[in-house]
């Protein structure tokens, strides 16, 4: 018994914290469980998912939404923009000279 | 502020057995604080080559473009990777160049970058827009992506600017 007591999490009933529910930040929902270590993994997971959430293309002509990171589905948004040369001029330092 | 650099010297070249990138060239130059540094210029098709440093100890590291060496010397090492594209375009003056700018990981600081507009994007793209002149390349950049071309006007390659960008995304499926 004295083991057990050791061992005990601070949200075990003896510690004044209740163990039926964890609150985890931004997941929306609370998750059952005694010990912190399990509401640091959820809240881990919860933020992966969140991340994947936010990475969606929304077309509101079709209505329709489509996750970026789907495989196959999106045409791939890659493009590269040309510099003309005033952009070029007047980002550039002007104290340097060219090299080539 | 890019005008000094370190001697570096050419190590191998390595053949990739998928064919991409077809080969890397890899130099290697030692700093002023006795830390080697291992610089991968990439070469694809068309001549484009895209060019990554990092400090030799994180070869093995999969964060090794990501991780900061805290030695303040960054226009030294970035002079000789310059250097570097030099001694390559005057081997192959239709080479283009590309380099993309890591995200900074420091989980000591806890700094976690995203990867629009890096701050060693920002440094790198400065430094060429500063150096090459649109003379001989046309300057191209994905700003969300942190990715910057230098497309070699005189390579006769048909659509060659098209053919970069495809390469691009073929090849670095996380820019998509």
């Amino acid at each position: 018994m004295a083991v057990n007591k050791k061992h005990r999490g601070p949200d075990s009933p003896k510690s004044g914290i209740s163990k039926s529910t964890t609150q985890v930040s931004g997941a929306g929902k609370r998750v059952a469980g005694p010990h912190r270590k399990s509401a640091a993994y959820v809240q881990k997971s919860s933020a992966t998912v969140l991340e994947k959430v936010v990475d969606i293309s929304c077309d509101a002509d079709t209505n329709t939404v489509t996750f970026l990171d789907t495989p196959g589905i999106v045409e791939n948004e890659f493009k590269l923009t040309i510099l003309t040369k005033e952009e070029l001029e007047s980002s550039r330092i002007k104290a340097y000279s060219y090299i080539l | 502020m890019f005008d000094s650099w370190y001697e570096f010297k050419y190590v191998q070249s390595i053949k990739s057995s998928d064919g991409i990138p077809l080969k890397t060239h890899r130099y290697s130059f030692k700093t002023s604080k006795k830390l080697r540094f291992l610089v991968d210029v990439e070469e694809y098709d068309f001549k484009v080559f895209i060019v990554k440093f990092y400090l030799k100890s994180h070869l093995y590291s999969d964060k090794r473009f990501n991780l900061l060496t805290n030695d303040y010397d960054t226009p030294r090492k970035l002079g000789t990777c310059l250097q570097i594209m030099l001694s390559i375009y005057k081997k192959q003056p239709l080479a283009s160049f590309g380099f993309i700018g890591a995200p900074i990981i420091d989980d000591k600081r806890n700094i976690d970058e995203p990867e629009n507009n890096t701050k060693r994007y920002r440094i790198y793209s400065t430094m060429v827009k500063s150096l090459f002149s649109d003379v001989h390349f046309t300057h191209a950049y994905n700003q969300r992506k942190s990715a910057y071309t230098l497309i070699n006007k005189d390579n006769p390659e048909p659509e060659l600017f098209t053919k970069v960008q495809k390469m691009f995304v073929d090849y670095y499926p996380s820019l998509g």
